[in-house]
């Protein structure tokens, strides 16, 4: 694709040209297991998302310690000390608690502005996609603005001016996932209208609209989400670097970027315990990759590696 | 050499429009923000009086579109103002960042290239076996891995326990030791911003690869003898390039903006940080100046990807024709 | 059956399967067959007969999952298949050269023919350096009939015409004076004229240059204009096998008489057109016993429990049952 500037998105597109043939719900969901049952990484990484997610709902009743809790006297303590399984932050708080409490952000600011950017970002491509003409110029070329900025430049632009706090957070990454999405959307859209039963479906005199949900969707949409799910694993590490920056959660509320933050003077002083945070991003946006990569094998088998 | 130089005339013209549009978002964005310049830069304390002198000195009291005017007349001639903490022009100090950014990213780029190709070459010539596993392994992780913590990581195992690389900044500003000196700082920032684009850019060779190893004219090339090697790096690889092309354009950008993470953990002094502490302290015309400054280096080297682009590949000229 | 001259490539029972997840495909099952000097031996069959496969064995280019398992291939006084990797890359090009269908797809796309010629002629040291290689290049294109090779030369592959880029073909193939060309139906995806054409050109290139050439096709019609001897295959064997013009006049295999009865008569304009009755091949699930009986009209019982062999009747090969009394 050589006209127009491209995706910013943080990991590669895809190239979705083609949508997949429509594929029934439950066949889908056998043919699932199978892949899983065959690919040991992807399953072993949907196993431990499922036990962070566990984790994160259940937090309040782990009989962990209180995360907003100072120990002074317990400050930087190393892991395996007692009472602290995996020692303490700079002010004395128990890192295990607050790992776990964190991780409810951290997955929030990790998915929520995949599930809406996704969406509203597929829903305008897929609009834009089917109708063509001024409607779509008209959407692709104002996305096309966005697209001017480096993806995580506009996020932290968007962020810095809006101020701290979750909610802003959330709000810029979705402001910087839609275009992407959309466009992706749009490919797919377009690639699904010149098909057989879509042109089937407008001899025959069916309302656009009808056309859109019936046809156009479930087939544009495999692709378009399995996009977005690869989306997630880097959108985490994103939102983490942000309050990292101090962007996003603020404190004294645990998020893992904004622990490894506050614990980076420490570095010199408790090495392991300052990197430690660090550790459940890589881990939870590697299982999330591991997991996208099959979902994308499924969703859009011509791009399988 | 003709249909080149007019697809390049082509995009130039539209970026132009592109260009405005983001000029025009960016201006707004910053209108939007909370928080008034004239109350941050004489403090809480100062009379109502004093605020709108300043404001209308600054020309803070004029229509939006017209600020926007002339906001963009001067930018045009390269005056960005002057920043309101730092007290010089706007030009000089995203000049000087943006002159140590592109070397740290230039550097990140070949770094991840250089990787990326090895790890996808290796991968791809040796598939299905052990070795094809481990590389796509390594990959993946790196392309997983968080840029800010890889560099902390860096810095607590080659800077503290081993000393052996300097903790931050661009140079030893002692004792400034020219290029080697460079390098020396420059090693431990090109390695934790080239990790993801080096995993990503494996993966996408190892893919290329093997797809163009499937096309029909490779087994051709096998039956007239050529031997194994001569067929790789004589004739897959250079047709297996228009996907990795694009996808270290993709990277570039990447790079270009999540420096910004790295710049902060080693004190870098490029655009990132110069944008994060503008942002921190208000100072509009850094941020304006500077956010336009990277967006049109952006754009010029993804347009700068599409030529290369068609440079490689005669197919997609004749396409222009 | 005894020949005048000697044979140049024999093939003994060879045999190439593809493992798949849902079976083994046995793609060339036993097959045996002797190219003799300076003669072209037409390999005909329909898709799936295992004849392309029969050709990529011989060159050990079997892409995978498909493996030769068994067999020998005889030529240079070799066992082709005992070969080391190297050797037998050696060979190519050199001993025994291929062409192609689709010469548009055997090209490389980036690079101008020029550069393509000049690699195969210096690989084989036909030529020594690139200006060598650029007047031999010229040579060998007029050799083909190229009536302009500066400008062929220059150009890329998507420049030229199929017809074209198959005379670039073989001249590449015949670049380092080979013994053997195994030409896998060159002329299938040109148009009905320019095949013409080139069965022309590879028949007087065989003549003036003493080559023996395999020509695999399921054309009959080809096989008639450049074969001495024809190999009928169905389903991964030989079936029939003997000297063109008796083979194609006097068809003795069912298979064979149906074949060529599906062949469309100028002459029968209202006449419905032929078919052979039953279902193509399923490679997978191979009757016991001869591959054609599900579709043969003299089906008997012994033609079932084992495959038929190969026996030699009146000068030829044939596969069938029927013969057995006749030897």
């Amino acid at each position: 694709m050589i006209a127009g500037p491209r995706a910013t998105a943080v990991v590669e597109p895809l190239d979705t040209a083609s949508a997949g043939a429509p594929t029934a719900g439950v066949n889908l969901w056998k043919e699932f297991r199978g892949r899983l049952s065959r690919d040991r990484p992807a399953a072993v990484s949907l196993a431990f998302l499922i036990l962070v997610a566990v984790a994160a709902v259940a937090a309040p009743i782990l009989g962990l310690r209180d995360p907003l809790d100072i120990h002074a006297v317990d400050r930087l303590a190393s892991p395996f000390t007692t009472g602290h399984l995996l020692g303490a932050d700079e002010q004395g708080r128990d890192m295990l608690s607050r790992l776990v409490w964190g991780s409810r952000t951290s997955l929030l600011t990790g998915i929520l502005p995949v599930v809406v950017g996704g969406g509203v970002g597929g829903l305008l491509g897929l609009f834009a996609g089917y109708y063509g003409g001024v409607p779509r110029t008209l959407t692709m070329r104002t996305l096309d603005v966005f697209f001017t900025f480096p993806a995580v430049l506009l996020a932290i632009a968007i962020a810095a001016i809006l101020g701290p706090g979750v909610r802003n957070l959330i709000f810029a990454l979705i402001v910087v996932l839609i275009p992407a999405v959309a466009r992706v959307a749009e490919n797919a859209a377009v690639a699904v209208r010149s098909r057989e039963y879509v042109e089937a479906a407008r001899a025959s005199g069916a309302s656009g609209l009808k056309i859109i949900f019936q046809h156009v969707l479930p087939n544009a949409a495999p692709p378009v989400i399995a996009y977005c799910f690869t989306l997630i694993g880097p959108v985490i590490v994103v939102a983490a670097g942000l309050s990292f920056l101090g962007l996003g959660q603020e404190p004294p509320y645990p998020e893992w970027g904004l622990m490894l933050n506050r614990l980076l003077p420490s570095i010199f002083v408790a090495p392991v315990t300052s990197a430690l945070p660090g550790v459940p991003i890589l881990l939870t946006a590697l299982a999330f990759d591991l997991l996208g990569n099959a979902l994308r094998d499924l969703l859009d088998p011509r791009l399988a590696e | 050499m003709g249909p080149i130089v007019a697809f390049t005339a082509k995009r130039l013209l539209l970026l132009v429009p592109i260009l405005l549009g983001a000029s025009i978002v960016v201006f707004v964005l910053v209108q939007i923000a909370p928080g008034d310049e004239a109350t941050m830069l004489l403090g809480p304390l100062a009379t109502p009086q004093a605020r709108d002198e300043l404001r209308h000195h600054l020309g803070l009291d004029q229509p939006i579109p017209f600020q926007y005017a002339i906001w963009l007349w001067n930018s045009l001639h390269l005056d960005f103002g002057m920043s309101i903490n730092k007290h010089q022009s706007v030009v000089d100090l995203i000049s000087e960042a943006l002159k140590n950014t592109l070397i740290l990213a230039v550097a990140s780029a070949i770094f991840a290239m250089v990787v990326g190709f090895a790890l996808g070459t290796l991968a791809a010539t040796r598939q299905f076996t052990r070795t094809d596993r481990v590389a796509m392994g390594v990959a993946v992780l790196l392309a997983a891995i968080p840029s800010y913590w890889l560099g902390i990581m860096l810095v607590v195992l080659f800077s503290i326990q081993l000393h052996l690389f300097p903790s931050g900044g661009m140079e030893n500003y002692i004792d400034p030791g020219g290029i080697p000196d460079l390098l020396w700082h420059l090693m431990l920032p090109v390695i934790a911003a080239g990790a993801v684009p080096a995993g990503i850019i494996a993966r996408t060779v190892r893919s290329s690869l093997l797809e163009v190893s499937r096309l029909d004219f490779v087994l051709a090339l096998r039956a007239s003898g050529l031997p194994e090697r001569a067929i790789l790096w004589g004739h897959v690889l250079r047709n297996a390039m228009p996907p990795i092309v694009n996808m270290i354009g993709l990277q570039v950008g990447y790079l270009l903006s999540g420096v910004i993470f790295v710049e902060v953990v080693f004190s870098w002094p490029g655009i990132g940080r110069l944008v994060f502490e503008a942002i921190g302290q208000r100072d509009v015309p850094v941020i304006l100046g500077a956010v336009m400054v990277v967006s049109v280096t952006f754009v010029l080297i993804n347009l700068a990807v599409d030529v290369i682009h068609l440079i490689l590949d005669p197919r997609l000229r004749a396409e222009l024709a | 059956m005894s020949s005048p001259n000697g044979a140049v490539l024999r093939v003994e029972n060879l045999q190439t399967n593809f493992v798949t997840s849902r079976g083994t495909v046995r793609a060339v099952d036993g097959v045996s067959l002797e190219l003799h000097e300076r003669s072209v031996l037409a390999l005909l069959g329909e898709s799936g007969s295992g004849k392309t496969m029969t050709g990529l064995s011989i060159m050990r280019l079997v892409p995978d999952p498909g493996k030769v398992v068994g067999g020998h291939v005889w030529f240079d006084g070799k066992d082709l298949l005992g070969l080391n990797p190297e050797s037998m890359r050696l060979l190519r090009g050199s001993g025994i050269a291929m062409v192609f269908q689709n010469p548009r797809d055997r090209l490389d796309p980036s690079l101008t023919i020029e550069a393509q010629l000049a690699e195969v002629l210096l690989l084989h040291r036909v030529a020594d350096t690139r200006e060598a290689a650029r007047r031999r290049s010229i040579d060998l294109l007029r050799e083909v009939q190229v009536y302009a090779p500066e400008r062929v030369l220059k150009s890329h592959p998507h420049e030229l015409s199929g017809g074209l880029l198959q005379r670039v073909m073989i001249a590449m193939a015949l670049s380092a004076k080979p013994e053997v060309l195994i030409a896998d139906e060159p002329t299938t995806s040109l148009d009905v004229t320019i095949q013409s054409e080139i069965l022309d050109l590879l028949a007087s290139l065989q003549r003036t240059r003493g080559m023996s050439m395999l020509f695999i096709t399921h054309d009959i019609q080809v096989a008639r204009q450049v074969a001495d001897e024809v190999a009928i295959m169905y389903g991964g064997h030989i079936v029939e096998r003997g000297p063109a013009d008796e083979v194609l006049d006097r068809p003795l295999h069912p298979y064979t008489q149906a074949l060529l009865a599906c062949v469309p008569r100028a002459t029968d304009g209202s006449a419905r057109l032929n078919t052979i009755a039953g279902q193509p091949l399923n490679l997978r699930e191979l009757p016991r016993g001869c591959r054609f009986a599900p579709r043969c009209p003299y089906v008997q019982e012994r033609c079932l429990p084992e495959v038929p062999q190969l026996l030699d009747v009146k000068g030829r090969r044939v596969r069938c049952v029927l013969y057995e009394e006749q030897r």
